[in-house]
């Protein structure tokens, strides 16, 4: 019946499409690769600078701080994201009855508003009236009564003043803990991707386990050698939104500290930083320079991953 | 390609909704369910969900907390250790029993008096025995904010003796509502012996109240849907039923057409609609707020609606993976019966298609729900913000303090989201599983 069908008639439904893609993704993203050759700020009309922005960001010292941090970022919220997703689901499927009400349970912080986690966990975090503190001073009150009475020696030998107690961390507000708080907070809305894991777990063929039940494999076996591959597309595809994910964090970070970055800079990622300039500087040639490089590192990394996952990643009926 | 259509025809077939969303396992189902992996050992499934639900209290645990502390005044929100359930003091005041505050307990004998002369006359007072001489005392009152000594004692009338251990008490009245900044002198107060004060569990809905009223500044128009939250929820709500119905029809119309029709380029072009989905927003934010400044939309709804009638490339992803897992008979049917395109897309499309319909229309309505950066970006003034860039300008305002409020207005913000999931949790977890099956 193909016949009926004119060569041109899909134009016409395609066409919001073309004028979308065009007025609000491929436009912008041409016109930013411009802009960041140019001095750009909404009173004046872009100026061309050729390299300027980017040899000034070479030496914009929080830049280089905040491609530090959201690096850091990265680093601790894929492999961490990755695991405990990994684990719930494997621990889902594996468990017989419930999984219904589990992967309810554990999608239903996905659900809640970003706006709302960030406030959320700026209360839980509450470095005195806090949840989280209250529930770790009873410890920390345990092991400063043992280095007091028990262990003067040991603290006077440590150097540490056994009269300063030990505490619980200030979270958000300590330069040192801010960043990994961040990253806890987003493992708190990680049931998505457990319960995608948990979709294609199901997927796999129940063959495949009893033949490695005949050729006597254990249960771990079981996992690393026929559930990993088995779902390790969607592992793969899950690493690479994690890359575009977190290089692109923005709302929390943005809430928690309002819009600053703090303490001290801490939590400044790139995003961050070029939202700054973009929007509160009025720099907005600099801004799409530095947005380019998160694009072109986010792309690097991506393509990174396919490489390494050449080998590792099964496909099947490929 | 393969795996995604088996998928595909599994969740068409109604297999896949049953077994993600909707039926408890049968133990022997056939092996259909998960015990695949070694939980046949009663010990190991037990221990699988000590885990399982020791995980699942730690996701839970902040949800509660934010319900908890929704549900406390104010006072109890800075109690060390920090409680779990709500409590109020109950006591009897002017007849009636109600919510009362304890303000202190007296350390030496008090008299409720009633003065009889001086400034305040007629009013009730709390006064030291002490202070009291031959039916007489020196009282303060108050004059221009500040309180000043009468001059002479004035006669007062002793109504009531509070011996050495009863409490002062005052109605409770909620915090930042306008009704305690209007009635200072008129809060009701009494002395009451220890045993006549119940402390009993107490939910302060009022809260929800003091949140919708919190949200308002002063000096914005007092009516109900003046800049505050009800105001940013219809926002939110208009913004959002406009951005869903421009997803469903135009995703609608692109995905037919890159899955029936004929047009030059178009495998290019869905080349590159899968390509874009890479694209970084903070890339193209810069040029994309240009491109809406020049229009003279910044400062409207317009930038947060308007492009999602324009599709979206994720949503024409999923639903030409739909589309083309349907039969191609009937569309051919359709045509020789001398149906135009749009009247097969109304007639046959949309009807079969109605879960991946809703399904797109429930992820769109969800992320323009939740969206923060687009209204920070293109919305300047309050009385058009929605409910997430209402909140955390609230929140930033008001610094750390009234954590009670924030959280019951959280717990509004995120309520619908979470009954929206309940009732339509087939689709959820179906569009959910479908978000992953590109893998």
């Amino acid at each position: 019946m193909a016949a009926i069908e004119s060569r041109y008639n899909g134009i016409w439904f395609v066409l919001p499409w073309i004028i979308g893609l065009g007025a609000f993704t491929l436009y912008p993203f041409a016109a930013s690769v411009y802009y960041s050759f140019t001095d750009f700020s909404v009173l004046q009309s872009p100026q061309f600078i050729g390299l300027s922005n980017f040899r000034e960001i070479s030496q914009d010292e929080v830049f280089w701080q905040a491609l530090a941090n959201t690096f850091y970022y990265a680093a601790l919220s894929i492999p961490a994201g990755l695991i405990v997703s990994l684990s719930l689901a494997l621990m889902m499927n594996a468990a017989r009855q419930g999984q219904v009400l589990y992967s309810v349970i554990f999608y239903l912080p996905h659900l809640v508003p970003a706006t709302v986690t960030a406030i959320l966990w700026m209360w839980m975090y509450n470095p005195e009236f806090g949840l989280l503190n209250s529930m770790l001073r009873p410890f920390f009150d345990v092991a400063n009564e043992i280095r007091k009475s028990i262990f003067p020696a040991v603290a006077i030998a440590m150097k540490t003043d056994p009269t300063i107690a030990w505490g619980p961390p200030a979270w958000l507000s300590d330069t040192a803990w801010a960043l990994p708080s961040l990253v806890f907070m987003a493992l708190w809305s990680v049931g998505q991707s457990a319960f995608i894991y948990l979709a294609k777990l199901q997927d796999v063929p129940q063959e495949m386990y009893e033949a490695a039940d005949i050729d006597g494999a254990s249960t771990l076996q079981k996992i690393r050698y026929v559930t990993l591959p088995m779902i390790s597309p969607i592992i793969f595809f899950n690493i690479i939104m994690g890359i575009i994910g977190a290089f692109q964090v923005f709302t929390e970070a943005f809430i928690v500290t309002k819009g600053e970055g703090g303490p001290a800079r801490a939590t400044t990622f790139l995003p961050l930083y070029i939202w700054d300039n973009a929007f509160r500087y009025f720099r907005m040639g600099y801004a799409s320079a530095m947005a380019w490089i998160l694009f072109v590192i986010i792309l690097a990394l991506t393509i990174i991953a396919f490489r390494l996952s050449k080998d590792r990643v099964y496909y099947a009926g490929k | 390609m393969p795996e995604s259509k088996k998928s595909l025809a599994t969740w068409m077939s109604g297999r896949f909704s049953k077994r993600l969303g909707l039926k408890e396992p049968v133990e022997d189902a056939g092996g259909g369910y998960g015990n695949k992996v070694g939980a046949k050992n009663p010990i190991l499934n037990g221990a699988l969900h000590v885990i399982l639900l020791a995980a699942g209290s730690m996701f839970m645990l902040p949800l509660l907390w934010m319900t908890v502390t929704s549900l406390k005044p104010l006072s109890q929100t800075m109690q060390l250790p920090p409680t779990w359930i709500p409590r109020a003091t109950l006591a009897v005041i002017d007849g009636q029993e109600r919510v009362v505050e304890k303000q202190k307990q007296l350390e030496a004998p008090h008299a409720i008096v009633v003065l009889r002369g001086g400034h305040e006359v007629g009013q009730r007072k709390l006064l030291d025995a002490s202070e009291i001489k031959e039916g007489k005392a020196l009282v303060k009152y108050v004059i221009a904010g500040r309180e000043e000594y009468e001059k002479e004692p004035v006669p007062v009338d002793i109504i009531k003796q509070c011996p050495v251990g009863f409490w002062h008490v005052t109605e409770w009245v909620p915090q930042f509502s306008e009704a305690r900044e209007k009635a200072q002198s008129e809060i009701r107060w009494d002395c009451l012996d220890g045993k006549e004060l119940k402390d009993v569990p107490h939910a302060f809905w009022s809260n929800y109240a003091g949140a919708l009223q919190r949200m308002r500044q002063t000096g914005d128009d007092p009516g109900f849907f003046a800049a505050g939250f009800m105001r940013y929820l219809l926002n939110t709500l208009w913004i959002c039923l406009l951005s869903v119905l421009g997803v469903v029809v135009s995703c609608t119309l692109v995905a037919y057409s890159f899955s029936f029709l004929n047009f030059p380029g178009r495998n290019i072009l869905f080349g590159l609609t899968l390509t874009v989905m890479m694209v970084p927003f903070p890339a193209t934010m810069v040029p994309l707020f240009d491109v809406f400044r020049s229009l003279g939309w910044v400062g409207t709804f317009k930038p947060l609606w308007v492009p999602a009638w324009f599709g979206g490339a994720f949503y024409i992803f999923l639903l030409r993976q739909f589309f083309l897992g349907l039969p191609r008979d009937l569309l051919d049917a359709a045509r020789i019966d001398g149906c135009s395109e749009l009247e097969i897309i109304w007639h046959v499309i949309v009807p079969l298609a109605r879960p991946a319909l809703a399904m797109i229309a429930l992820f769109q309505f969800l992320g323009c729900w939740k969206d923060f950066m687009g209204p920070l970006l293109y919305l300047a003034d309050r009385s058009q913000f929605t409910l997430s860039l209402g909140l955390q300008q609230f929140q930033s305002q008001q610094g750390g303090t009234p954590w009670h409020i924030l959280m019951a207005a959280s717990m509004m913000f995120s309520l619908p989201l979470i009954v929206l999931f309940i009732l339509a949790r087939k689709t959820f977890m179906q569009g959910i599983a479908m978000t992953g099956i590109k893998g």
